[in-house]
């Protein structure tokens, strides 16, 4: 145990410790829990100059307020748009930065420092730190199962006044704010799509149902959360029944209840379940998934498991570029005219001016 | 043991998953198929699967697409569906999960027993009498599903869940029996209460039960359950298998045929 901590001043609406999520279990019910959206947890982790793997908070709606009790850390936030205030010990100085759509940074903070994140355009994002999250391992993950009530900090979101363990120093280069460019969706202004392919019991709804499962635009519900989005739209009718014998849920099942309305399923998804499941949106699109909240808009496009296959796998070459271009926040040519704009650095913008 | 007279279906479940599907069934012959394949598939290693999870009718196995692909699994489980049907899965235990069915906390037995013409010392015996077989855990870590009752025992699901079941309650629901590791909600009818501790981080594995076991319930009375779930809160007690061989024989296929 290294002794150093975040502490957490104001805990964000719900902030989880999440890593891979823990695997080989689900045959004795226990959900593999973990980053509902893998993309963004890793392109954080590599940009805060994490090991692989490392746990990271995941932060739901609205981030925490965290204050450094350790020498130095570098952060990252990837995931959704945020602005992203630090609170200076040594000075008094407030920083600012900009994170999304585009560009996600990464700062080093110093003994004392506060980091403040506040709302998120988007339902989810990730803080990551060089040195790791350090909450204990359970059962080989340090992710937190809320249904089980254990991993992470106790099994829950964070509150007020806890102490986030982190792990050792990292050797990571110089104190420079740091940089990485990959846009993440939803884009603003049209319904994500997610690519999904016909589930085993796609037969259990009719043939007009499943088809307009796939042609009309649904919105996610209220209720969205890590188990699931609950979605709204016109319901889709059922044949021979709603009830199935209960079997395994895969992640990205579409699993359509007595009342029509289908629900997708994410990370905290019980293991099993009775209802009949119609499709399941492929590995690579989940992650965006995990980024939709409640009042998104979205479509389901029909592929093959096979189209899902080489999806993932051009998404995995994507994210190796993208970490392998980590640099400078600041590039030449690469003017964050939002932050100037706001910084009264600027009155107007002009698309190749840096003052 | 009856062979299983249907070939399952196998198919992608996204890109990430294959699932290998016997039908809409609850049946111990169907069951033991499914747990004899997981162990195979267990076995096999079969490149860039990571876990397969049994259920009562299928075996999801979900994989890799960084490392493989679903065609390729599905080829490798054909291969291993067309081995031998029926072996006894070799880890299979038998337990005596002790149960209180008083009144006090088996809190619907006297709605069960309205509901099935039946005594309340009749449900117990029934239910107590049976050997149940474990065919799958879910829903929350440690949850066993346990079959199956005989036919005056088969009950609907309750018209109103109940948001907080107590810790332990043993409840009936369509010829079967679950036990709530934790304090849950739950539409199931509440027979008994047994103070065995379910799932524990830190036992390996964590879970008491696995899909194949085998467990008979022991009526305890009110006083013993008081000491045995004090003693399981306090880490000293928890139940141990019974000796059975490795090649356990089938239970009476009558209690179980739905």
């Amino acid at each position: 145990m290294s002794g150093a901590a975040f502490r957490v001043i104001e805990p964000g609406l719900s902030t989880t410790v999440q890593d891979a999520g823990r695997f080989g279990l689900q045959r004795l019910g226990v959900p593999t829990a973990g980053a509902v959206d893998r993309v963004s947890w890793r392109l954080a982790n590599a940009l805060a100059g994490a090991e692989e793997g490392a746990a990271a908070l995941e932060m739901r709606i609205a981030g925490p307020t965290l204050e450094l009790e350790a020498e130095r850390a570098r952060i990252a936030l990837v995931g959704a748009p945020a602005t992203l205030l630090v609170d200076r010990a040594a000075t008094g100085a407030t920083e600012t930065y900009s994170a999304g759509p585009r560009l996600w940074p990464s700062v080093v903070l110093l003994a004392g420092d506060r980091l403040r994140i506040g709302a998120l355009k988007g339902a989810t994002a990730y803080l990551a730190v060089d040195r790791g999250i350090d909450a204990p391992l359970a059962l080989g993950s340090r992710s937190t199962s809320t249904r089980g009530g254990f991993g992470g900090i106790e099994g829950r979101a964070l509150r007020a006044g806890d102490r986030v363990p982190l792990g050792p120093t990292r050797e990571s280069g110089d104190d420079a704010p740091r940089g990485l460019r990959h846009e993440l969706g939803p884009a603003p202004g049209a319904p994500a799509v997610l690519r999904a392919a016909p589930g085993p019991q796609r037969d259990r709804v009719t043939e007009a149902a499943f088809a307009r499962f796939f042609e009309q635009e649904w919105r996610v519900g209220a209720a969205a959360d890590r188990m699931g989005l609950r979605l709204e739209g016109a319901p889709l009718a059922h044949q021979d029944g709603h009830d199935i014998v209960s079997d395994a849920t895969a992640a990205g099942a579409v699993q359509v209840p007595g009342d029509g309305k289908p629900i997708l399923l994410l990370a905290d998804r019980g293991t099993t379940g009775g209802y009949p499941k119609i499709a399941c949106v492929i590995s690579a699109d989940l992650p965006l998934a995990g980024r939709l909240g409640p009042g998104a808009a979205l479509r389901f496009a029909l592929v093959t498991a096979e189209q899902g296959v080489a999806a993932r796998r051009a998404q995995e070459r994507e994210i190796r570029a993208a970490i392998a271009r980590i640099g400078p926040l600041s590039e030449p040519g690469d003017v964050d005219l939002e932050s100037l704009y706001r910084e009264n650095l600027v009155t107007a913008r002009a698309p190749d001016s840096e003052a | 043991m009856a062979a299983v007279t249907t070939s399952p279906t196998i198919q992608p479940f996204g890109d990430a998953a294959v699932v290998v599907d016997y039908g809409e069934t609850i049946d111990r012959a169907l069951s033991a198929e499914v747990i004899a394949l997981d162990a195979r598939v267990a076995a096999a290693r079969i490149p860039g699967v990571i876990e397969a999870v049994p259920s009562f009718r299928s075996l999801l196995v979900t994989l890799d697409p960084l490392a493989t692909e679903p065609a390729a699994v599905i080829e490798a489980l054909q291969a291993l569906t067309r081995a031998a049907p029926g072996e006894a899965a070799g880890e299979a235990r038998v337990w005596r999960l002790p149960c209180c069915y008083d009144p006090d906390l088996a809190l619907d037995l006297e709605g069960v027993a309205a509901q099935t013409g039946l005594t309340p010392d009749k449900v117990v015996a029934l239910h107590a009498d049976c050997a149940h077989h474990v065919y799958m855990l879910g829903f929350l870590p440690g949850t066993p599903y346990l079959g199956d009752l005989p036919e005056p025992l088969r009950i609907p699901r309750r018209a109103e869940p109940r948001l907080r079941l107590p810790q332990g309650s043993v409840a009936t629901a369509t010829g079967l029996t679950v036990i709530y590791p934790v304090e849950s909600p739950g539409g199931w009818s509440v027979i008994g209460r047994s103070p065995a501790p379910l799932f524990s981080l830190d036992q390996a594995p964590p879970a008491l039960l696995a899909p194949g076991d085998t467990v008979r319930f022991e009526p305890i009375s009110r006083a013993e359950y008081d000491r045995l779930f004090a003693a399981a809160q306090a880490g000293e007690w928890r139940p141990e298998p019974e000796k059975a061989p490795a090649n356990a024989p089938e239970h009476a296929p009558e209690r179980g045929a739905p």
